[in-house]
């Protein structure tokens, strides 16, 4: 039943891939998201990591109308989401298990795919790979499972854990010293991976283009927003007041310029999503997406920092990929919802993007605009990680419920047919294309 | 050798050695008592001075009288998250001692990575009126504003030990026993 996902050529992660051979022949029917926590206790185990997990895989396949018998497809990301060096934020044990299903620590704080199929009794499953990477890139793979016909109806699950404690603040973090090539890469000793990285070439940015970091505010603001209009979100369920221009430039740095504001907040969640064939999914319960294209992407760097001109090289290229994969332009992208997880890298994608015809330095004068739902230029209508926890999952499912229409009080007023969304770096990750139409 | 008086101040002790050689162990000896007597608290590690036991007069030679008779003024400020009741995670302190804390005169706020604004609102809905609500950087700020004797935070992280440090407040754990702080101090 499981296989690797290494043995399954479904990367498209070239330049000058043409067409996607697949486009519009595989949809997106339901989707589902667990309560979103800041952390699981360490005890319930009706809220832990595989319980969440479970819970949203019965609510995409409830959303599809799709019964546990007729899924073959489990595709879970295996990772960590507080990575190798998680800290005390991802380590439950060492401490006696519970009875099965949770004797070990998958179903608390880790999840895979045969730990699924086996609890959640899924019994014609005939792919359910290892290795799965994150979401930018493992939505990907389910497309094209899917579109090559190795499953049929395949669950996506997206875990995303978190217990009490320091976060990403173990294993080499935690050391005193910069040991061997840390000592050129991270010789302070301590950082999450994206925040050092991209905040050089944000300051790059703001001496070539004009501005400062600050200008950031009104994106950020707007991220706050929107998090406060999507009912399964953290912000929205855990009272979390939306900022302001003076809560944003008075809070802390946690590195600067990047503000705790900045930063996205860590959460114990889990959401999936069901992929089918389009054939099939006109027949569901829920209108089908339609998947255009996925691409990915993990450039090489050049050095050990990155700096702007490698940073918008990368981008443009994930850009013209996914273009030329989907068949469309700029122009014809309504929804885009690109990644946040850092605010400080959110405009090299909107720039590379060219979304709404944003070019590269004119970020922040976007940001200075209308950015609202409602308005013109509905940028990120998801609120993201920002708006959301760092459930990586806001993105694809804002774009899923405004092709179909169902996004409630974040519904967009402009044309909502095509929808671009992503959990990705500007140096590795994925993006995907969904369109309320096959073609 | 004639020592002269000060030119500067006019005082005919001051710059004349042979008077300090006299009356320096008469202090020491003074300060060596108390010091005998001296009680660091085990919690905040400051010696609390008793009367003498020498004289009898509890006025006499005792350097802490004022302090004895007149409590210090002690500001406690508070992390939310993982300190207070109230916190995402719960932290042991209740709010019951917030507010015995209060009572006892001393002053408290909060200091949080959380917006001022929902600090107070926070503290709205607890009817529990803080003195100060700051956010975790902004702690010298409270000590630029408000008098004080001691300056206390009261946080579960390494980073409230470290911004409680950098702002000269003491630093202290919630788990400590944080309630000596203020028993007996009026």
């Amino acid at each position: 039943m499981t296989n690797s996902s290494s043995n399954f050529p479904w990367r498209r992660d070239q330049d000058g891939l043409g067409v996607w051979e697949h486009r519009g022949r595989v949809a997106i029917a339901g989707y589902g998201h667990s309560p979103v926590d800041r952390r699981w206790d360490g005890v319930n185990l009706d809220t832990s990591l595989g319980a969440y997990s479970i819970l949203a895989c019965q609510r995409a396949m409830a959303d599809a109308g799709v019964t546990p018998e007729q899924v073959d497809g489990v595709i879970c990301c295996d990772s960590h989401i507080a990575g190798g060096s998680g800290g005390s934020a991802s380590r439950w044990a060492p401490r006696p298990y519970f009875a099965p299903p949770y004797d070990s620590e998958y179903g608390l704080t880790l999840v895979n795919g045969d730990w699924l199929v086996k609890t959640m009794g899924l019994p014609n499953v005939k792919f359910a790979p290892s290795g799965v990477p994150t979401i930018g890139e493992m939505m990907g793979m389910a497309a094209q499972a899917v579109g090559d016909g190795i499953c049929n109806t395949c669950l996506v699950i997206y875990p995303t854990g978190n217990l009490e404690g320091r976060y990403r603040r173990g294993g080499e973090n935690a050391d005193d010293y910069a040991r061997g090539a840390r000592q050129w890469t991270v010789p302070w000793g301590n950082h999450g991976g994206n925040d050092f990285i991209n905040i050089f070439p944000h300051n790059q940015y703001c001496l070539k283009y004009g501005g400062q970091h600050d200008d950031l505010a009104p994106f950020v603001i707007n991220q706050h927003k929107n998090g406060m209009l999507t009912p399964w979100g953290f912000n929205y369920n855990h009272g979390i007041d939306p900022i302001t221009v003076e809560d944003y430039v008075s809070s802390r740095y946690i590195l600067n310029p990047l503000r705790i504001w900045d930063c996205d907040r860590p959460v114990n969640a889990a959401a999936a999503y069901l992929f089918t064939t389009a054939e099939r999914a006109r027949d569901l319960k829920a209108p089908p997406v339609y998947v255009l294209n996925h691409s990915q992407h993990n450039f090489k760097f050049r050095t050990t920092q990155p700096d702007l001109a490698e940073v918008e090289e990368w981008t443009d290229r994930a850009a013209a990929r996914m273009y030329e994969g989907a068949g469309l332009g700029p122009a014809e992208v309504d929804i885009f919802n690109p990644y946040d997880g850092y605010s400080i890298m959110t405009q090299f994608f909107l720039e590379g993007f060219q979304w709404h015809g944003v070019k590269r330095g004119d970020a922040f004068a976007f940001y200075a605009g209308d950015l609202n739902v409602k308005g013109p230029h509905p940028f990120s209508s998801s609120g993201g990680n920002l708006g959301n926890g760092r459930t990586r999952t806001a993105m694809y499912t804002d774009s899923i419920e405004q092709l179909r229409g169902t996004a409630g009080p974040r519904q967009v007023t402009v044309r909502a047919e095509t929808a671009l969304c992503a959990f990705t770096t500007p140096s590795s990750g994925g993006w995907l294309m969904l369109g309320k139409h096959p073609s | 050798m004639q020592y002269r008086h000060s030119r500067v101040s006019g005082n005919p002790y001051a710059g004349n050695s042979g008077y300090l050689k006299a009356i320096i162990p008469l202090i020491l000896n003074l300060l060596k008592d108390e010091c005998a007597t001296a009680e660091p608290n085990p919690l905040t590690g400051v010696a609390k001075f008793r009367h003498s036991h020498v004289s009898g007069n509890p006025h006499a030679g005792n350097v802490g009288y004022l302090m004895e008779r007149k409590p210090l003024t002690k500001l406690i400020s508070f992390d939310i998250d993982g300190t207070l009741e109230v916190g995402d995670p719960p932290g042991c302190i209740t709010l019951d001692l917030v507010r015995a804390a209060q009572a006892h005169g001393c002053i408290i706020g909060s200091c949080s990575d959380r917006t001022v604004s929902n600090q107070q609102r926070l503290w709205r809905e607890n009817a529990l009126p803080m003195q100060f609500t700051v956010l975790k950087h902004q702690l010298p700020q409270v000590k630029a504003e408000f008098a004080a004797d001691q300056y206390i935070h009261i946080g579960d992280t390494e980073l409230d030990r470290q911004y409680a440090e950098r702002s000269g407040f003491q630093f202290l754990l919630p788990e400590a026993p944080v309630a000596q702080l203020w028993e007996g101090s009026d």
